[in-house]
């Protein structure tokens, strides 16, 4: 027991100097100051709100004319009472005649009550505590200024104080700082569309607190982009040469470069018809669902499928029988959960992959449902199916709007030939599931036979099968 | 108020998990606390506690009790290390890894109020770095709950070098840590599935509602 309380004794003074030199670095002290920033904003605003909705009780039109905070409360802290707003008072405080006028004539004609000198000596205690917050505010701000001009002169003075802060609060030190690539510079502040893109296939941002750079906001739309890659490519440079040699300037001459480039933007011409092209892709919107019929689709384009015989299902192709080429070319993902008998796995490793399909990997089971393959044991029987039948594909699996599908449809990958289709006949032993088409929404399939023992994904994880990008476009 | 004994230093209150205190009088996370019979007991809040969610939702056996020694890795702020700490008393030790400086100044402090809790801070996927404080000591078992993209990795590593023969290891797995696109089942299969050889993996349970997108892997080591 001796040797675990000393053990313990040693390790607790051990941790503690750890945390000690952890924090001896000055650049926590500018993250905490950026994110004071924006709270004392937020503060301040929400008691001066306050403030003047008190004393609107006595002078509601003051609160209508000086709607800068700053006047408004210099005003209300100094004179205080509407009978002694004397022009020669108000124009201690306020520069411009007509306001100073206006102020004036509407303390005369005023529909506030009276104020008992109690009362009002509250507001204005209020109003000068406001001022003070005011005014932490514009001195953190300087603060931070001078901070990041020792800590990180070459980033701050080509990013600016706030963006630089901002940025190196999002890192969190100025070590990490020096080994960021400058595409991750240029997207901090963008995560939430940055993954966006990477999981639902959106566009990708271009920008993210750079967006607030002077020299960006200043640019043309289609030079936005162009800009913050320069900046942020130059801010790696700054980055490093923070870190590791901080007595040299080498923003200076970044700058000029920064600058140039710009002035090179702005005076480039762009063909009209070209930048047409290049604005912001509509992003697809959902499709509204549509209750598919068990019969032909009328819209449906020829060859695309059959017609349903017999009240039997309509499918599209069926199970490519031995040695034909299954898949049509489009890789199935291997169903979530224990399939322990049919190993999916192995036969994909095989196929090889081409051009459009080798991004796929993260892609749910193709909604697309260009001929499914089947799965044995766990397959729908056709009775508790919807019909599959000419279901166009849903925009939202990694492709883009459905105005493109008519062009994709041309590529369907190796090998498929509607020609060699098999006819449809009725009594044909056909495997099950192997449909054309998106898997109908819903939860009507129970598999048939054993479920599996420990996984049971729906109920389970409380989401759909088939993964996060169905959810998002069931509703 | 009835009090069930579950296991060894779990119980449980009307139906709300609870473990002795063992440091009378004292909160660590703003918790509840009971006292029935001159006994004094801190509520465990299963939403606030992977290993307490965990038993909520079925798991029967923690494998610790009074002397045990175990590895906590990701000890953060100390809110379930505390109840492991209430379940081993005093003569048991729990050694809680965390990466964070930030944590680990409550989790400190709460070391200094319990004599059988001992900080590292280290990064867990280094276990060599802390093996000389864990010199000569055998763990009964090893909680983990780290929110990385090697978390199977960091398990594995740490049991090779600490768990001993047939001990129990927990493993939390944040599956939105791994993999942020795949669906949880298959990120947990492909984990358990690394886990295999050395260990024999008992029983996966899911944490919903408690924490969305995680699962508790139970296994002991062959």
């Amino acid at each position: 027991m001796d040797k675990i309380e000393e053990l313990r004794k040693k390790l607790i003074s051990s941790a503690k100097k750890q945390v000690q030199e952890k924090y001896s670095s000055k650049d926590v002290h500018i993250i905490k100051a950026v994110n004071l920033l924006e709270d004392l904003d937020a503060a301040s605003n929400l008691l001066i709100e306050q403030v003047r909705e008190w004393y609107s009780f006595h002078f509601p039109e003051l609160s209508e004319i000086a709607k800068e905070s700053e006047t408004y409360l210099k005003l209300l802290f100094e004179i205080g009472e509407r009978k002694k707003f004397s022009e020669q008072k108000v124009s201690e405080f306020v520069q411009e005649k007509e306001m100073v006028n206006e102020i004036v004539n509407a303390s005369k004609n005023s529909m506030g009550s009276d104020i008992d000198e109690k009362d009002l000596k509250e507001i204005q205690m209020l109003a000068l505590n406001c001022m003070n917050l005011k005014q932490e505010r514009e001195f953190l701000s300087k603060y931070l200024e001078e901070n990041m001009k020792k800590e990180l002169p070459n980033f701050g003075e080509i990013a600016g104080a706030i963006i630089g802060a901002k940025i190196l609060a999002k890192i969190g030190s100025k070590k990490k700082l020096a080994f960021l690539p400058a595409s991750t510079i240029q997207l901090i502040g963008a995560e939430k569309a940055l993954f966006l893109h990477f999981k639902q296939g959106a566009k990708s941002p271009k920008y993210g607190f750079l967006y607030q750079h002077p020299l960006v906001k200043a640019a043309k739309y289609h030079n936005k982009g162009k800009l913050a890659r320069t900046i942020a490519a130059k801010l790696a440079i700054a980055a490093k040469a923070d870190y590791f040699s901080p007595e040299k300037n080498v923003a200076e001459k970044m700058k000029k470069q920064i600058e140039k480039r710009a002035e090179e933007l702005e005076n480039m011409k762009f063909d009209e018809k070209e930048l047409k092209e290049r604005k912001p892709e509509q992003r697809f919107e959902p499709r509204e669902r549509q209750e598919h019929p068990r019969e032909f689709r009328q819209d449906s384009k020829p060859g695309f499928g059959r017609k349903p015989e017999f009240g039997r299902e309509s499918r599209f192709g069926r199970k490519p029988s031995f040695g034909e080429r299954s898949n049509f070319g489009f890789r199935r993902e291997p169903r979530q959960g224990f399939r322990k008998d049919f190993d999916s796995n192995s036969m994909q490793e095989r196929r090889p992959r081409f051009g459009r399909e080798k991004g796929t990997e993260f892609r749910r089971n193709p909604g697309t449902g260009f001929g499914r393959r089947p799965e044995s044991e766990f397959e729908r029987k056709p009775f508790e199916r919807e019909s599959t039948f000419g279901r166009t594909p849903r925009p939202g699996f990694g492709r883009k709007s459905s105005t493109e599908f008519g062009r994709e449809r041309k590529s369907f990958g190796q090998g498929f030939d509607s020609r060699k289709r098999q006819e449809h006949r009725p009594g044909v032993q056909r495997e099950e599931g192997s449909g054309f088409g998106e898997k109908p929404r819903g939860n009507k399939f129970k598999p048939a036979g054993n479920k599996p023992s420990t996984f049971k994904e729906k109920k389970f994880f409380g989401k759909s099968k088939f993964g996060p990008k169905r959810n998002k476009f069931r509703n | 108020m009835k009090v069930l004994k579950l296991m060894e230093g779990v119980y449980s209150i009307d139906s709300m998990l609870a473990t002795e205190n063992l440091v009378k009088g004292e909160k660590v996370y703003g918790e509840k606390l009971i006292e029935i019979e001159g006994k004094e007991y801190r509520l465990w809040n299963p939403n606030r506690s992977k290993v307490g969610a965990s038993i909520k939702k079925g798991l029967k056996n923690l494998h610790i009790g009074k002397g045990s020694k175990v590895l906590y890795l990701g000890a953060a702020e100390g809110t379930t290390a505390s109840h492991l700490s209430d379940i081993i008393e005093k003569t048991g030790t729990l050694f809680g890894v965390d990466i964070s400086a930030r944590s680990m100044r409550k989790f400190i402090y709460l070391c200094e109020q319990r004599e059988n809790m001992v900080p590292i801070l280290a990064d867990a996927e280094q276990p060599n770095l802390y093996k000389e404080y864990l010199e000569g000591f055998s763990i009964d078992a090893i909680f983990q709950d780290v929110s990385q993209k090697n978390q199977a990795e960091i398990f594995l590593k740490n049991a090779r070098v600490y768990l001993k023969h047939g001990a129990y290891g927990f493993l939390a797995v944040k599956a939105r840590s791994i993999n942020s696109s795949e669906t949880v089942a298959k990120i947990v299969e492909e984990e358990a599935k690394m886990l295999e050889k050395e260990f024999e993996i008992l029983e996966i349970i899911s944490l919903e509602p408690f924490e969305k997108e995680h699962a508790m892997i139970y296994c002991k080591k062959k």
